[in-house]
């Protein structure tokens, strides 16, 4: 399935900015409001511009609701990004981690909590975590059923824990389970970039979609950014860039002319807030955006 | 010693699995034996390390292995006696902030560690961000003159209902959102500013029955400058834990947090503003914040030198002993002296 050019990131509607926790608040108070975010996905689609990413924050939930009660939600293509790694990290700061595990087996809804009892009961029975992954992705997906989805990514907390240790068994995995179960392309998001080409060329992974930091700062670009664009030049992922602004501390102009010149990007990621500050970046990436 | 330190880990819990997962990574480190109570995780990491053994008790793991290095991290009840327990086995250790309880646990294992001559470090982690780290240097450099008088606050949105697990249980966590999160900020005062003389802190609970979820101190440095801290883990609007502190100067005033570091200086006139991308520097492994990275790369530079790191258990008696007073007022209801203050 092709991905699109242009996939717009969710941080700006769920109220995250990795610029500085102020300007977070300021998008709290600014998307709020459901009717600001479908009024600015409106002039996106009519750019041409249908993917969008999406974790399984609870807002995303309300969002979603949203977008399938405006009809909205059909125009989309879809890019789960699970799971939601914050909320589960407080959780389990507050109630323990058998407490969390206990609470999301709860969360679903009966039919699958059924299967999850069958499959995860048996998976925590024989003590073997790696199939009670299948069941946390089944909850996450949950949010996104009967949606056009085009890739489902695993969260960078978890890619990246997983690369470090070395957990070769349950990337892979997870590869396998989004491809049988959902029929859909895995993807994963890392900071670690160099050190996940080269796990995944040892383990024998075949042409991985990856979402990984390029910008012009080298910002969040481990070990630096050297490193990261010999990686890239390797062409051995198919890679979607993000962070292309590096949180918001580099002039779009500048950022898009560095991420333009970059060899083999498939996709940029982009957060928008406001119409004219969406059509500026549109401009600005100046790629085919397929329409 | 050969050139690979070999390395242990009492306690798989949050930072246990960074610490872990980072080890792994770094050139010239092997980790060799975990410990960690919980069947069920020691059988997930089974799956994921084959080759590592866990074991439930660290006792045994400290006898059967043998290890140049131990990272503590279990409850914060635990941190002293199982960093005793290293320190006697020859082995270096790393334990996660707050070092203990109070000072008073903390002490014995102080003496113990210079005895032995153990290499040690507590991790303090926020020496390693960049914005702190930059500001620490603004300071020392005199640039903005003597520091007269200090605001600060460490705020996160956790708990807005009763929790569970041991960070709520005061015999296993020393206390609540003082002890176990606002110890950060605690250090970054100690850090910048010397030791603090006195404190007047008022404590108040909302959703847990044993330990705070508000503190608010007023702290008086040895050098003389003072002023208000704020700490919360039950406020809203902080995805993430921040610590500000805003500091007037006699030549200029400075705010850092993790994000940014904003100055000004009388002498020049100007307003600097420096964001954490304009001081970012790479890390070889990147799991949950950079800051992780350069402690354990600091810490096992030192266990291969035999040096000592720049945060060690005496350090984190003193932070410790600040805390302790901040509890001691609440209880009291008065300004307490911090023991040993000016030590």
């Amino acid at each position: 399935m092709e991905l699109d050019p242009i996939i717009l990131g969710h941080n700006q509607f769920i109220g995250v900015s990795h610029l500085s926790q102020d300007a977070a608040r300021a998008r709290v108070e600014r998307f709020s409001d459901l009717e600001r975010v479908g009024e600015l996905l409106r002039f996106c689609v009519s750019e041409g511009v249908r993917g969008m990413m999406l974790s399984s924050h609870p807002r995303a939930r309300d969002i979603l609701d949203y977008l399938r009660a405006e009809g909205l939600a059909d125009s989309l293509n879809l890019y789960p990004l699970i799971p939601f790694a914050q909320g589960y990290v407080r959780r389990m700061n507050a109630v323990g981690m058998p407490g969390m595990l206990k609470e999301i087996a709860l969360s679903a809804p009966w039919r699958t909590r059924a299967s999850i009892a069958v499959e995860g009961g048996l998976g925590l029975a024989r003590r073997d975590l790696t199939r009670l992954l299948g069941a946390f992705v089944d909850i996450e997906m949950l949010t996104f059923k009967g949606l056009e989805t085009r890739a489902v990514f695993l969260h960078d907390a978890f890619v990246d824990l997983a690369l470090a240790l070395g957990a070769r068994e349950q990337l892979e995995f997870f590869d396998g389970f989004v491809r049988r179960r959902y029929g859909l392309r895995p993807g994963y998001v890392t900071m670690n970039f160099p050190l996940l080409v080269g796990s995944f060329r040892r383990w024998g992974f075949d042409r991985p979609l990856v979402m990984t930091t390029f910008n012009s700062a080298g910002f969040q670009m481990n070990p630096s950014r050297e490193a990261c664009e010999r990686a890239l030049a390797e062409r051995y992922a198919e890679v979607v860039a993000m962070s292309t602004l590096a949180a918001g501390y580099l002039k779009p102009a500048e950022a898009f002319r560095y991420v333009n010149s970059l060899p083999g990007i498939a996709s940029v990621v982009v957060g928008v807030s406001t119409v004219e500050h969406a059509r500026e970046t549109f401009t600005l990436i100046g790629r085919d955006t397929g329409i | 010693m050969s050139d690979e330190i070999s390395a242990g880990i009492v306690g798989l819990g949050k930072m246990g699995i960074a610490h872990l997962a980072i080890l792994n990574a770094l050139e010239g480190v092997a980790v060799k034996a975990v410990a960690e109570r919980q069947a069920l995780v020691r059988k997930g990491l089974g799956t994921v390390l084959p080759g590592v053994p866990s074991y439930s008790d660290y006792r045994r793991m400290l006898e059967r292995e043998r290890l140049d290095a131990v990272f503590v991290t279990s409850p914060t009840a635990l941190h002293v006696s199982v960093a005793s327990d290293c320190a006697e086995s020859g082995a270096a250790f790393f334990v996660e902030k707050p070092l203990g309880l109070s000072a008073t646990e903390c002490e014995p294992l102080v003496r113990r560690a210079a005895e032995l001559g153990t290499v040690n470090m507590v991790g303090y982690c926020k020496h390693y961000l960049e914005t702190f780290r930059a500001a620490k240097d603004l300071l020392d450099g005199g640039k903005l003159g003597a520091p007269v008088y200090v605001t600060s606050h460490m705020y996160v949105s956790q708990l807005f209902a009763r929790g569970s697990g041991w960070r709520y249980k005061k015999a296993s966590s020393g206390g609540g959102v003082l002890n176990i999160l606002a110890t950060h900020l605690v250090d970054v005062l100690v850090w910048f500013f010397g030791d603090v003389e006195s404190v007047s802190c008022a404590l108040k609970s909302h959703y847990s029955s044993e330990v705070e979820d508000f503190a608010h101190a007023y702290l008086t440095f040895s050098s003389g400058l003072a002023g208000p801290l704020d700490a919360s883990w039950s406020v809203r609007g902080y995805r993430l834990p921040e610590i500000e502190v805003t500091v007037q100067c006699e030549g200029g005033v400075l705010t850092v947090n993790e994000d940014c570091l904003r100055y000004s200086s009388d002498s020049d006139g100007g307003q600097h503003l420096l964001y954490k991308q304009d001081l970012f520097e790479g890390v070889p492994v990147y799991v949950g914040g950079a800051e992780y990275t350069r402690e354990d790369e600091h810490f096992i530079e030192c266990v291969r030198a035999g040096s000592s790191p720049e945060l060690d258990v005496g350090y984190g008696c003193r932070v410790q002993r600040v805390t302790d007073a901040m509890y001691d007022s609440a209880r009291s209801g008065r300004t307490v002296a911090v023991q040993g203050g000016a030590a």
